[in-house]
């Protein structure tokens, strides 16, 4: 579903991704774990071409994003996106955010759209918040908006940027919740987080970076409960 | 020292039609000019070839010299190359022109200050790029602009009584005629400091109504 | 007598230039110093002093420099009729009154601007008002006020060509004399703005070289450099 071949990503002459390879099957649910700086969130922001790759393919269900000549809006169409701060669209009521793509990008009717951001809304658990204005919301609930805004494309794969590290940690858990629901139902997921209990609980597959390379991946059990790499172990003792 | 206001009475509706001109040249300077502010600031954010310095020149030349010696050159100066103009047309243009240097850097701010997420949310959601603006960058960035603006309009309502000088018969132009002929100038110099002070009064507190009722989403958007 | 303009023309813009000058330098020292009392006493603790901060403010920044300039020209001579002020000294006074509201403002922002966290340090050490002013509160809101502070500087050198109304032969009223004498207004009004553009750009470049080294900036300015979001808050 998702194949990256040797991608490689420099900011100028910072060298931020050094060739990663790697395949998402559907309905698989990856977490990428790491230290800050390790190319986590770039890696997957050229996933949907929010970074442009500077050598390497990335294609998604079979568009080659790392192509120019690949109409972007297309793939993104079919890739929901979650930012670690939300980025709702302050001037819009909860339920419009939701249903501003589907009606503007997809042409869905607008008693459809909002028919279908109602349900998507009170299956992240705010139905009694669809009149709302962002600014008046808590972090989390934000997020299950963000979230929900995301789902109403009908996408494939879902990308999650560190989706719960904006979050005071007593409400991370209403929004991995939402996120444990949407991986059980089948959901192609990439999730860059620290959250490394959700990884080992949810993950199909964890992925480990550092320094802009894929150090080691494998079934969460293995690489949390036995790293092979001596950099994957000193990085686990300090966040867990 | 005495005052007495009776003498000014005969002059109310004199006041009031210079007023109203005070009014409409700002309105008619706001209008063209912020139109013409958005098109300077487009140009210099832009990537077309020498618009950008032209435009850049153009905002720092009239930011950093007075209204009143810009008014100088289009009312004394325009004449030198045939072009006449009346002083209401001459104080209406150097207005506009001095109005755009300065909504086109308001312009610039209240863009620049839309937080980057927004717009790559957009993206993300598969929006083209004018779709990002208008239903993604363009209010936020409408509602970080709008008390600039509103400000900027009173300004220029200020800023009009300097066409006075060259004879536009607008408010202030009306206090100068009505002391020369009362001589009671503190008693018109006072009310006319009034009439300038409420009606700036009324259009910071009409501009508070209107940001509150098209900006009801509140707070700012965070990072 | 019409001649074509000449060194000497220029040297009397120059002159002009340098009363221009000195007139801004004047009356900006004087609305610095009468406006960090008044910012003083719109941020004190007394609803009558702050009070008395605002409704200046507010008076003078709802009305037009040119009514203070008059004010300041027929008003001065009926209030005191035995003394005779310079036309440099009225222009002084009518630009000082107009700096002052604007510099109140300007540090009235910058000392609320000061983290309320400061002022808690301070007061926990038991330093007193006078104290907590002197070494906490001040020094650093002075910091904050120089990048507002210059943009005013460069709105009242623009500003003091209003004072060629009453005759005082500043930089703008210099350009008239020398447009009449040369018929050549163009010419004459062009050289006019430069002088006044390379003083301002001269002093906004200090302004951003000032936030570059210090990382303090100021808010998006309007017209005449008055902080947007400062104009006609409720008071």
């Amino acid at each position: 579903m998702i194949v990256v071949k040797d991608l490689h990503k420099k900011f100028g002459s910072n060298e931020v991704l050094r060739g990663i390879d790697c395949e998402v099957a559907e309905k698989e649910v990856v977490c990428l774990i790491g230290p800050s700086g390790s190319g986590k969130s770039t890696f997957l922001r050229c996933l949907n071409g929010l970074e442009t790759i500077t050598s390497g393919t990335v294609s998604v269900n079979s568009h080659m994003v790392s192509d120019s000549r690949t109409d972007i809006n297309v793939v993104r169409r079919q890739v929901g996106m979650v930012f670690q701060h939300f980025n709702l669209f302050p001037h819009l009521r909860v339920v419009d955010n939701v249903t501003l793509a589907p009606t503007k990008v997809s042409r869905v009717p607008r008693e459809q759209a909002r028919q279908k951001a109602l349900a998507l809304l009170d299956k992240v658990g705010l139905a009694d918040k669809t009149h709302a204005y962002p600014g008046s919301l808590s972090g989390g609930q934000q997020q299950r908006v963000a979230i929900a805004r995301a789902l109403a494309m009908d996408p494939t794969v879902m990308l999650f940027d560190e989706p719960t590290s904006a979050l005071d940690p007593e409400i991370v858990g209403e929004v991995l919740t939402v996120m444990q629901t949407l991986a059980r139902e089948g959901m192609t997921m990439v999730v860059v987080t620290h959250e490394m209990g959700f990884a080992r609980e949810v993950a199909d597959r964890a992925i480990f970076m550092d320094g802009g390379v894929v150090v080691e991946e494998g079934p969460p059990a293995q690489v949390f409960g036995a790293p092979r790499h001596e950099r994957t172990s000193n990085f686990l003792s300090k966040v867990l | 020292m005495t005052f007495y206001f009776g003498d000014l009475l005969p002059f109310s509706s004199q006041l009031a039609a210079a007023l109203w001109v005070s009014i409409y040249i700002t309105l008619i300077a706001m209008a063209v000019g912020s139109g013409f502010g958005v098109l300077l600031y487009l140009g210099k954010a832009g990537t077309l070839p020498v618009v950008p310095q032209v435009s850049s020149a153009y905002i720092e030349v009239f930011r950093n010299t007075p209204l009143l010696v810009q008014l100088y050159l289009i009312y004394f100066g325009l004449p030198e190359l045939g072009v006449n103009l009346n002083p209401t047309w001459a104080g209406i243009v150097a207005l506009t022109l001095n109005n755009a240097a300065y909504t086109a850097e308001i312009y610039r701010a209240g863009f620049e200050s839309v937080p980057g997420g927004l717009v790559e949310a957009g993206r993300a959601l598969g929006m083209r790029g004018s779709q990002v603006f208008r239903h993604v960058v363009f209010m936020p960035a409408t509602r970080n602009v709008f008390p600039a603006l509103t400000n900027q309009f009173i300004l220029l309502f200020l800023a009009s009584s300097i066409a006075s000088i060259i004879g536009l018969p607008e408010l202030m132009n009306s206090i100068l005629n009505i002391n020369s002929e009362t001589y009671r100038t503190f008693e018109i110099l006072a009310v006319g400091g009034l009439l300038y002070f409420v009606v700036s009064g009324v259009f910071a507190l009409g501009s508070k109504a209107m940001e509150s009722y098209l900006f009801r989403w509140g707070v700012r958007s965070r990072a | 007598m019409l001649r074509s303009f000449g060194w000497q023309d220029l040297e009397a813009l120059l002159r002009g230039a340098l009363w221009t000058l000195a007139l801004c330098v004047t009356s900006g020292i004087l609305g610095t110093v009468l406006g960090l009392a008044l910012g003083l006493a719109a941020t004190s603790p007394s609803r009558v002093a702050r009070w008395v901060a605002y409704v200046y403010v507010y008076v003078v920044r709802g009305i037009p420099l040119l009514i203070i300039v008059f004010f300041a020209y027929f008003g001065i001579p009926l209030v005191f009729p035995g003394v005779a002020l310079s036309a440099f000294a009225t222009a002084v006074i009518a630009l000082t009154v107009f700096s002052v509201a604007y510099m109140t403002e300007i540090f009235r922002g910058s000392i609320n601007a000061v983290p309320q966290g400061q002022l808690e340090a301070a007061e926990a050490l038991g330093l007193s008002y006078a104290l907590k002013y002197r070494y906490v509160v001040l020094p650093q809101a002075m910091r904050i006020a120089v990048p507002p502070g210059i943009g005013f500087l460069i709105a009242l050198i623009k500003d003091s060509s209003l004072v060629t109304v009453i005759g005082f032969v500043e930089l703008t009223h210099a350009g008239t004399i020398v447009s009449n004498l040369t018929a050549n207004p163009i010419l004459t009004y062009s050289v006019v703005a430069a002088f006044y553009f390379v003083i301002c750009y001269a002093v906004s470049r200090l302004g951003r070289w000032y936030e570059r080294r210090t990382g303090v900036r100021s808010e998006p300015l309007g017209t005449d450099a008055q902080p947007a979001t400062l104009q006609l808050e409720g008071v």
